[in-house]
C-alpha cells in the first residue's frame, strides 16, 4: 500500500497556508507547521506552495528525488527560480531575481533552512509593516553573512525578496518590507 | 429599503428563483422539457456559441446550460465557465493541424477557384431573409423526414476527408511569409492559468479572444472595418469542420485521437508590410478560431488580430489596435457580471455621494 | 450525470494560485498582485474576488461573517453565506463580529475595532486608484512602482480649485506604508481611518480585475490629503450642526443609512452596521437592567 504523507492533502495545506500568511503579516512571529514525523518541516512549505505553474531551486540537495514529482514545480536555477530551497548555515552563494519596478512580485522567495528559530546565536531586531513596535528573534544555524545579502536584495523596494526560515517545525518570515537589525 | 428588508432577503432570493423556475415550465399542459440533445442539434448555432465562450468543450453540459439560462447566451456561457474552474487541467494537447480537419464548408474570397474546390456547405450568406411560416407548423413526420432523405442523395464517397489551405499557395508563391516552424513548438500562454500583464504574447491575445463574446469582437473589429483602423481583409480562407484532437498516451506517451471538436477557422490577408530586413514585402496575416460554428467570430477575432499586430508594431492609433483596449472588454462574462452587479445595494457609497454633494453645494 | 464538488468549490491548483499571491501581496503593501483569478458561480462584479480568498483562506471549523452594506442579510451576503456554507462544510458563519475569524465584506468594514486573530477580506471592484488619470495598465503599473502619485494629486488639487473640497466620497485613495496608493474598494471615508495600524490583516481581492492586495496589521495607511484641506470623514450633521444619532440605537459614532422611512414619509437615520447597532442596543438594555 502506497502511503502518502498528510503533508500533501488539502486540509493540511490550507492550515499550513495559514501559519504562512500569519507568519508573513507578524514577520518575527514563529508559526508551527503541520508535517511529517522526522521529515522537513520546509518541505511540508513547499507543499503548500507549489505546483506546476512555479520553479523551484535546490542548490544545496535537500530534497529527495522523490519529492520533485510531488511537487510537479520545474527545476530552475537559483538566480531564474521563483523559490529557492537552501541552508541557513552555508553564506548565500547566488543571486535570486529581485523582480522589477512594474512586476515586484516576480521575484524569489526563498525558504532557508535553519537550526532553531527559538533560541540562538544570531539576535534580530525587527521593524516594519506587521511589527508591532520591535520584535526581537533568536536564530541558530543563520550565517550572519544571509542578513548583510538581504540588505543588498531589499534595498530597491519594491524590488526584493521574501525570507521564510524554517527549522524542523515552525516557520519565521521576514519580508522584503522588514528592517532587520543584528542586536 | 426592499432588497434589504432587516431580515428576510434569503426568502428573498429562495422567492426569486422559485418564480425564475415557474418561467422556465410556463407553457403549461401541452409542455415537454426541452431535451439536450434537442438544443444542442436543433439550436446548434446558438450551443456553438456558448461552447466557445464557455471555453470548455462538453456539449453536454452546454445544452444543459442553455437549458438552466432560458435560452440566454452570456449566462449559459457564463454557467460553463463556473464549471471549469472546479476542474483542474490535466494534460495539454499536441498542437493541431488544422490542415487535418474533416470539413463541413470551406471558401476563399481571394481567389475564384482553390485547391480542393470551393465548399459552400451549410450557410445562410445567400438565402433570403424571408418567414418561412410552414416551420409553424411543421409535423413531426415531415421534420424527420428532410434529415433522413438527405444522406439519400449524396455520394459520401466522393467527398474527400481533408483540403489544402489556401494559405499554402500563398506562401509558395512568396507573397506570405513561410510559416515559422519554430513557434508551434513554443508553449502556449493559458489565460486561464495566468493574469495577462500587458504587453502579452500574441498567443495570449488569441486565446482571450477565442473565448471572447461574439458581440463584442464584432463591434470592435466593425470599428476597424469602417474606418477606425485599416485592416482591409481578404478571407484567404474560412473553414468549418471538425477537428482530431490528440492527447498523449498515458503510458507510451504517443499521441493519440481522444475525439474531435468542431472548429471554425478564420485566415485573412491585409495589407502588405516590409519586413524591416531589407526582404521584399509582404502580405500580413490575422487568424481567427473558435469552438462550434461561428463564422461571424472568426473573422472579426481574424481582423482584430491583425489590427492588434499593427498596433504593437507602429503604436495604437485607433481603439481595435490597442492590445488593452480589445482584450480586456471582450469577455463576456466578464462584462456582463460588472454590468449587472450596478444593481446590487449600492447605498453606503451613495450616501457618502450625498455626504459630498451637501458639503461642496454649502460652500457655494 | 452528477458533478461532485469538492471543499471550498475551487480546484486546489486555484487556490495555490491564490495563497501564494496572498502572501507576495502582504509582503509588497498594497501593491496589486495580478493572479489569474478564476470564474465563479456569481457574476464578476458581486463579489467573486473576495469569495476567491475567502475559499482559498478558510478551513473547517473557523467562523465566517459575511456583510453587504453593513449588513448580513443584504442580498448579495445571504447568497455568498449560503454558497461558502454550502461548498465548505465545517465552516460556521455568525452575524457577531467579535465571533467571526474570517470576515468578507463588500463597502463596509464593521464599526468594532478587529483584533490581531481575526482577519478581514474585502471585497474590490476597481483596484486601481491611478486608472482616472491614466487608462493604461502597463503605464499605471511603471507609475506605482515609482510611487508617482504627482496626477493623482493634480486631480485633487483641481477639485478643490472648481469646488473648494475633495469630491471623492468613497474609494479614497490611500498610501500604505509610504509607498503604493490603493483604491481600499468602496468603503466609505468613514472606515479609511480603520485600515491604519489596524490589529487585523486586510486582504483585497478583485475577481473581474485579477489582482489581490493587502493592508498587513501595524501598517501606515494614510489618506491623500492637502495641509489645508485635510481628509474628512461623512459628518452626518444636522441642520443645527449636531452630530445625528442613530434613530434604533441612539449611536452618534457609526457610520449612518439615511432613507426615507415609508410609513411616516420622514427622514430616518440607522447605524449601516447591523451587528453594532443590535450590540448599542443590547448594552443599554443591559444597562436599564441594572440601573432601571
Amino acid at each position: 500500500m502506497l502511503e502518502v504523507s498528510a503533508i500533501w492533502t488539502a486540509h493540511v495545506q490550507q492550515q499550513n497556508y495559514r501559519a504562512l500568511l500569519d507568519a508573513i503579516s507578524h514577520p518575527g512571529r514563529v508559526k508551527s507547521i503541520l508535517h511529517q514525523q522526522g521529515g522537513l518541516a520546509s518541505l511540508a512549505v513547499l507543499a503548500t506552495l507549489l505546483d506546476a505553474e512555479v520553479s523551484l531551486a535546490d542548490p544545496d540537495d535537500l530534497l529527495e528525488a522523490e519529492d520533485w514529482p510531488l511537487l510537479q514545480a520545474s527545476a530552475a536555477a537559483p538566480g531564474e527560480a521563483d523559490y529557492i530551497l537552501c541552508r541557513g548555515n552555508r553564506a548565500a552563494r547566488f543571486q535570486p531575481k529581485l523582480g522589477s519596478l512594474p512586476s515586484p512580485e516576480r521575484s524569489a522567495t526563498l525558504i532557508i533552512y535553519v537550526d532553531s528559530l527559538h533560541r540562538g546565536e544570531l539576535k534580530l531586531s525587527l521593524k516594519g509593516p506587521g511589527v508591532n513596535g520591535n520584535a526581537d528573534c533568536s536564530i541558530a544555524g543563520l550565517d550572519p553573512d544571509w542578513i548583510r545579502r538581504r540588505e543588498e536584495w531589499v534595498c530597491g523596494y519594491p524590488l526584493g525578496v521574501d525570507l521564510l526560515l524554517v527549522d524542523d517545525s515552525a516557520v519565521l518570515a521576514l519580508p522584503r518590507t522588514t528592517k532587520v537589525e543584528v542586536a | 429599503m426592499a432588497y434589504v428588508a432587516i431580515k428576510g432577503g434569503g426568502q428573498a432570493i429562495e422567492g426569486s428563483k422559485a418564480v425564475l423556475e415557474y418561467l422556465r415550465t410556463r407553457q403549461g399542459a401541452r409542455a415537454r422539457p426541452l431535451q439536450a440533445d434537442t438544443i444542442e442539434n436543433q439550436l446548434r448555432l446558438l450551443h456553438g456559441r456558448v461552447l466557445s465562450e464557455g471555453g470548455v468543450y462538453h456539449p453536454r453540459l452546454a445544452s444543459l446550460a442553455i437549458k438552466q439560462a432560458q435560452g440566454d447566451s452570456l449566462e449559459a456561457s457564463f454557467i460553463l465557465r463556473a464549471y471549469r474552474s472546479t476542474v483542474p487541467r490535466l494534460a495539454e494537447t499536441e498542437l493541431l493541424d488544422s490542415r487535418k480537419m474533416r470539413i463541413t464548408r470551406r471558401i476563399s474570397s481571394a481567389f475564384k477557384d482553390i485547391p480542393g474546390g470551393q465548399m459552400l456547405g451549410a450557410t445562410t450568406d445567400y438565402h433570403l431573409r424571408l418567414m418561412r411560416m410552414e416551420l409553424l407548423n411543421e409535423s413531426p413526420e415531415q421534420f424527420r423526414a428532410i434529415s433522413g432523405e438527405w444522406f439519400k442523395n449524396l455520394n459520401v464517397d466522393e467527398i474527400p476527408d481533408t483540403f489544402p489551405k489556401v494559405l499554402e499557395q500563398l506562401r509558395k508563391d512568396g507573397l506570405l511569409a513561410p510559416l515559422d516552424e519554430q513557434r508551434g513548438q513554443q508553449s502556449p500562454f493559458d489565460i486561464t492559468r495566468e493574469p495577462l500583464i500587458f504587453p502579452v504574447s500574441r498567443s495570449a491575445a488569441l486565446a482571450t479572444m477565442a473565448r471572447g463574446e461574439q458581440g463584442s469582437l464584432l463591434a470592435i473589429a466593425y470599428s476597424n472595418m469602417r474606418g477606425y483602423g485599416d485592416v482591409h481583409p481578404t478571407v484567404a480562407e474560412l473553414r468549418v469542420g471538425y477537428l482530431p484532437v490528440l492527447l498523449p498516451h498515458p503510458i507510451t506517451g504517443q499521441p493519440m485521437e481522444v475525439g474531435e471538436v468542431e472548429l471554425t477557422e478564420c485566415e485573412v490577408v491585409a495589407m502588405y508590410e516590409a519586413d524591416g530586413e531589407g526582404g521584399k514585402p509582404l502580405f500580413t496575416l490575422g487568424y481567427g478560431a473558435c469552438f462550434g460554428h461561428n463564422e461571424v467570430k472568426a473573422i472579426s477575432m481574424a481582423i482584430l488580430d491583425r489590427s492588434l499586430q499593427n498596433g504593437i508594431q507602429h503604436g495604437p492609433r485607433n481603439p481595435s489596435e490597442d492590445p488593452e483596449f480589445v482584450l480586456l472588454h471582450v469577455d463576456g462574462i466578464e462584462s456582463m457580471g460588472f454590468c449587472t452587479h450596478y444593481k446590487m445595494p449600492h447605498y453606503v457609497t451613495f450616501q457618502s455621494d450625498m455626504d459630498r454633494l451637501r458639503a461642496t453645494q454649502a460652500k457655494q | 450525470m452528477i458533478l461532485a464538488q469538492q471543499f471550498g468549490f475551487l480546484d486546489e491548483y486555484a487556490k495555490k494560485e491564490i495563497r501564494r499571491t496572498s502572501l507576495k501581496a502582504v509582503a509588497i503593501p498594497g501593491y496589486q498582485v495580478p493572479y489569474s483569478s478564476r470564474e465563479m458561480p456569481m457574476g464578476r462584479g458581486f463579489g467573486t474576488g473576495g469569495l476567491q480568498l475567502t475559499l482559498a483562506l478558510i478551513g473547517a471549523g473557523e467562523v465566517l461573517k459575511v456583510i453587504d452594506q453593513g449588513s448580513d442579510d443584504s442580498v448579495n451576503a445571504v447568497n455568498l453565506r449560503s454558497f461558502i456554507e454550502m461548498t465548505c462544510p465545517g465552516v460556521g458563519t455568525t452575524r457577531v463580529t467579535g465571533e467571526a475569524d474570517l470576515i468578507q465584506s463588500r463597502h463596509r468594514i464593521p464599526e468594532k475595532p478587529l483584533r490581531e486573530d481575526q482577519l478581514l477580506v474585502l471585497q474590490v471592484p476597481y483596484p486601481d486608484p491611478l486608472v482616472v488619470v491614466e487608462a493604461s495598465e502597463e503605464k499605471r503599473k511603471q507609475l506605482h512602482g515609482e510611487a508617482d502619485y504627482s496626477r493623482l494629486l493634480v486631480k485633487l488639487y483641481e477639485d478643490i480649485v472648481k469646488f473648494d473640497e475633495i469630491t471623492i466620497s468613497h474609494r479614497y485613495p490611500t498610501r500604505i506604508n509610504d509607498h503604493y496608493v490603493i483604491d481600499p474598494s468602496p468603503i466609505p471615508r468613514w472606515d479609511v481611518p480603520k485600515l491604519h495600524m489596524s490589529k487585523a490583516l486586510v486582504l483585497l481581492g478583485a475577481g473581474r480585475e485579477k489582482k489581490i492586495y493587502a493592508v498587513p496589521p501595524y501598517t501606515k495607511a494614510e489618506p491623500l490629503a492637502f495641509e489645508d484641506k485635510p481628509f474628512r470623514v461623512e459628518a452626518f450633521l444636522d441642520e443645527q450642526g449636531r452630530r445625528r444619532a442613530c434613530a434604533r440605537c441612539g449611536c452618534d459614532n457609526s457610520f449612518l443609512d439615511e432613507y426615507v422611512d415609508s410609513n411616516s414619509g420622514e427622514q430616518v437615520y440607522r447605524c449601516s452596521d447591523a451587528d453594532w447597532c443590535d450590540e448599542q442596543l443590547a448594552r443599554q438594555t443591559a444597562a436599564e437592567v441594572i440601573y432601571g
